[in-house]
């Protein structure tokens, strides 16, 4: 990408910020379809419950709507799109994880989730292998692959997201992607064993 | 990381995946509602004032008469 187009889409996202702070709804509906997939991949990759990446994708957009008037001038919507539904996943993961304290300390145990639609529904055998191993990954791993190798952020945008230093970011990628080849390579030995 | 590192080329072509329409514009027709329910200054008004204070003013009476009611068949 030239100097120039950086500038133009700089300049394109600032008349976009400045239409959503005066509740434009059309400039809602722009910012809405260019980043709806991309947020809704990466809470389903995140979440691996479609239910679930569902009602935070529209929490997400929720949040956008109300605090519309309220965003910066310089604020960088996908970054903010992102950062919010990071942190919604975050907030529910905490309160599940309380929740599966609770049950434990009354000595039962949660059934094993079965097979979402999203992993049945898998297409290709070689994305169904990918997202069986991006799944794996523990979650700080996992959200940094998904921002920067999916959706395609730079690693200086991802550390703002995830609130690192992007040193610390580069680190967790080289880590991601290694747990990534380690996981890919597993699979293929037991599958040619 | 390099560009020719295969598992990163796998990563980037996956699909894209997207809800269906349904829930689509339930979440676009929500959101507009949002949007809009904000300029109205007197929805803001009974949201955040009329309605917190008319059920507090309700369940006060409420109390008082259930302790008045409690008081008369205990003969307190």
């Amino acid at each position: 990408m030239g100097a120039t187009e950086v500038i133009n889409e700089h300049d394109a996202e600032r008349a976009l910020v400045a239409r959503l702070r005066a509740r434009d709804t059309a400039a809602f509906d722009e910012a809405y379809d260019r980043y709806r997939p991309r947020v809704f991949g990466f809470l389903l990759r995140l979440t691996q419950q479609r239910a679930l990446a569902e009602d935070l994708l529209q929490e997400t957009f929720l949040r956008l709507a109300t605090k519309a008037s309220g965003l910066a001038e310089d604020t960088r919507v996908q970054a903010w799109l992102f950062t919010v539904a990071r942190n919604l996943f975050l907030s529910h993961r905490r309160w599940v994880l309380l929740d599966l304290d609770r049950i434990g300390a009354l000595g039962k145990s949660p059934a094993p989730p079965p097979p979402t639609p999203y992993e049945r529904s898998a297409a290709r055998e070689t994305n169904e292998r990918l997202e069986r191993a991006l799944a794996r990954l523990p979650v700080k791993y996992r959200e940094v692959m998904l921002l920067v190798a999916v959706e395609g952020l730079s690693p200086s945008e991802a550390a703002v997201i995830v609130d690192v230093k992007p040193e610390a970011l580069r680190q967790r990628l080289r880590r991601a992607r290694e747990m990534l080849a380690d996981a890919l390579v597993a699979k293929e030995e037991r599958g040619t064993s | 990381m390099s560009d020719a590192d295969p598992i990163l080329e796998q990563l980037e072509a996956l699909p894209t995946p997207d809800v269906d329409d349904w829930r689509r514009e339930h979440i676009r027709s929500r959101a507009h509602r949002a949007m809009k329910g904000r300029e109205s200054k007197w929805l803001v008004v009974y949201d955040r004032i009329l309605e917190p204070a008319g059920l507090f003013g309700v369940s006060v009476v409420y109390l008082f008469w259930a302790f008045g009611s409690v008081a008369r068949i205990y003969g307190v």
